[in-house]
């Protein structure tokens, strides 16, 4: 079994028996069916402890890459009603770490993925919006490259703009450790009405992982990405109040061949530089 | 087991959700409240922390789960139970209890088609579809619930049930486990974690009316313990104590 059979692959108890014979560590018990304590230990006790912890379960202390392969639904939220699916999401997320000194990091991210039919799962290049009625051409996504210097001070800055405000707040719990790591941004008054947008991402991975003083990063780590968006331009919502809310989970990848392979030849044909390398993103 | 088939899919999610041996399974939830209104940033109003224990019951199309749900409201930046409220839309400040209850309740889901019917606290008794989709990576599994609500805009008694129960909006829940506890038939309360979004289809009574049209939501994480990890836990040994008569009703009913 590979890492690319994800996210949409049939389950049953002969594929999980085959998995626990050839993942490694598979006989063993799960990190959660293992922990016998509700609270674990916390992984760090002081700002530099932390952002070490941030870096290790979000991407990885030492230089290079770390991919997610995302995967979920985006809804439109609208307020004083209900929210009403909108398109299937899959796409990969880069990040790519470099060490600049003595907890200094520099992470650089891009993304690259497309839309699909909600129902069908199949990438969709035209959109009959449920909202407005109106079939439009959709814009598909490549964001970045963008780069952050994380320093044990800068992950507890509250404001820079256009972030207007942070919040950086761990839980460990029964084997797993959360991060949830939120920022509210300003998008700027050509969002529209509603022009700020919401990054609410929790990462959640291993405490034994994360408590490992020898690793440099969480291998298993899962990104639950509910952040809330402006409507993006290329839906022609007009004045409609409301926002785009994703439901999105992403796995943290071996190696960028872990992503399902129709990801990888869209990206290829369409975006290469987002499979190249940092130097490229530009 | 089968994850190929409805039954196996609603078993499967029974040793998610709960204990198939019929024991008390405790969820410890932790959650953020916020909202928005049209130009202005989403706010952090609060945060909750709440305990909820269920008791499931599974036969062939069917899970019954009973539930009830204590928790409190704690301050956006603290840990303060939050006793007062300051409307940051209004400026109004207004004391409130920072404790609530839930149920008891029950819900029924079916595994054909997939619906749930419930909560019996609102008298909703409508089966109403909802939409599972199963996932797997590594050795990792995710069961996605996408439950539409029972908000109808426009529909009278669907407007009065909103009045009472702002959750009435749409909930995705993704339930996470190791397909490695999943394939262990023996293991009938299979070690899970969740992440939820509440889109509410109302303000939260909390935040009184601001007078101005906007929403809130609700965003949070759970994590399956049982008894025994629940006492290890210094905040929610409190919650229990707290709420010793509501949680000991739970250990009592069947």
């Amino acid at each position: 079994m590979s890492e690319a059979d994800i996210l949409t692959m049939p389950v049953d108890r002969r594929r999980m028996t085959q998995l626990m014979a050839l993942v490694p560590g598979g006989l063993a018990l799960s990190p959660m069916l293992g922990a016998t304590a509700a609270h674990a230990a916390l992984p760090f006790a002081g700002s530099a402890d932390e952002l070490r912890a941030f870096m290790k379960l979000q991407s990885r202390t030492d230089t290079g890459y770390t991919n997610y392969f995302n995967a979920g639904t985006v809804y439109a939220a609208i307020g004083g009603s209900t929210s009403v699916p909108m398109f299937k999401y899959e796409g990969l997320l880069r990040f790519h770490t470099r060490v600049l000194g003595p907890d200094l990091y520099e992470v650089t991210f891009i993304e690259g993925g497309t839309y699909l039919d909600h129902k069908t799962g199949q990438k969709i290049d035209r959109f009959l919006n449920p909202v407005t009625g109106k079939t439009v051409a959709v814009e598909h996504i490549v964001e970045g490259p963008m780069s952050w210097r994380w320093t044990p001070e800068s992950l507890q800055v509250k404001n820079p703009i256009p972030i207007l405000s942070r919040r950086v707040a761990w839980q460990h719990f029964v084997g797993q450790s959360w991060l949830h790591f939120d920022n509210i941004i300003s998008a700027g008054a050509a969002a529209g009405p509603m022009g700020h947008a919401a990054a609410l991402v929790t990462y959640s991975g291993s405490t034994a992982q994360l408590n490992d003083k020898a690793r440099t990063r969480v291998d298993d780590t899962v990104l639950m990405d509910s952040s809330i968006n402006p409507w993006s331009p290329w839906l022609q919502m007009g004045d409609a109040p409301g926002r785009l809310a994703n439901n999105i989970i992403g796995r943290k990848l071996g190696a960028l061949s872990g992503a399902p392979k129709r990801l990888l030849q869209y990206l290829g044909g369409k975006h290469p530089k987002v499979l190249g390398n940092v130097e490229t993103w530009a | 087991m089968d994850l190929r088939t409805p039954t196996d899919r609603l078993h499967a999610h029974a040793r998610m959700l709960a204990d198939t041996n019929g024991s008390l399974v405790y969820w410890l939830h932790f959650a953020q409240i916020y909202a928005e209104v049209p130009g202005g940033p989403v706010m952090l109003l609060a945060r909750a922390q709440t305990c909820a224990v269920l008791r499931a019951t599974h036969k062939g199309n069917k899970l019954r789960v009973a539930y009830r749900e204590a928790g409190i409201y704690l301050a956006p930046d603290s840990d303060q139970m939050l006793t007062e409220f300051r409307n940051p839309v209004t400026g109004k400040v207004t004391k409130m209890d920072p404790h609530f209850r839930e149920g008891p309740a029950v819900y029924t889901r079916t595994a054909t088609p997939v619906t749930i019917m419930g909560n019996s606290e609102l008298d909703v008794k409508t089966q109403r579809p909802v939409r599972w989709s199963w996932h797997s990576s590594g050795t990792k599994i995710w069961m996605i619930n996408d439950d539409p609500g029972t908000f109808a805009p426009g529909d009278p008694k669907s407007e009065k049930v909103q009045a009472r129960d702002p959750l009435s909006g749409r909930i995705l829940q993704t339930w996470h486990a190791d397909q490695r506890d999943l394939a262990r038939p023996r293991l009938t309360s299979v070690p899970c974690f969740k992440n939820y979004v509440v889109a509410t289809s109302a303000w939260m009574p909390f935040f009184g009316d601001p007078g101005v049209r906007g929403s809130s939501f609700i965003r949070g994480m759970g994590s399956k313990l049982n008894e025994q990890q629940v006492l290890q836990t210094p905040e929610y040994q409190k919650l229990l104590e707290t709420h010793a008569d509501f949680f000991a009703e739970a250990r009592k009913a069947s």
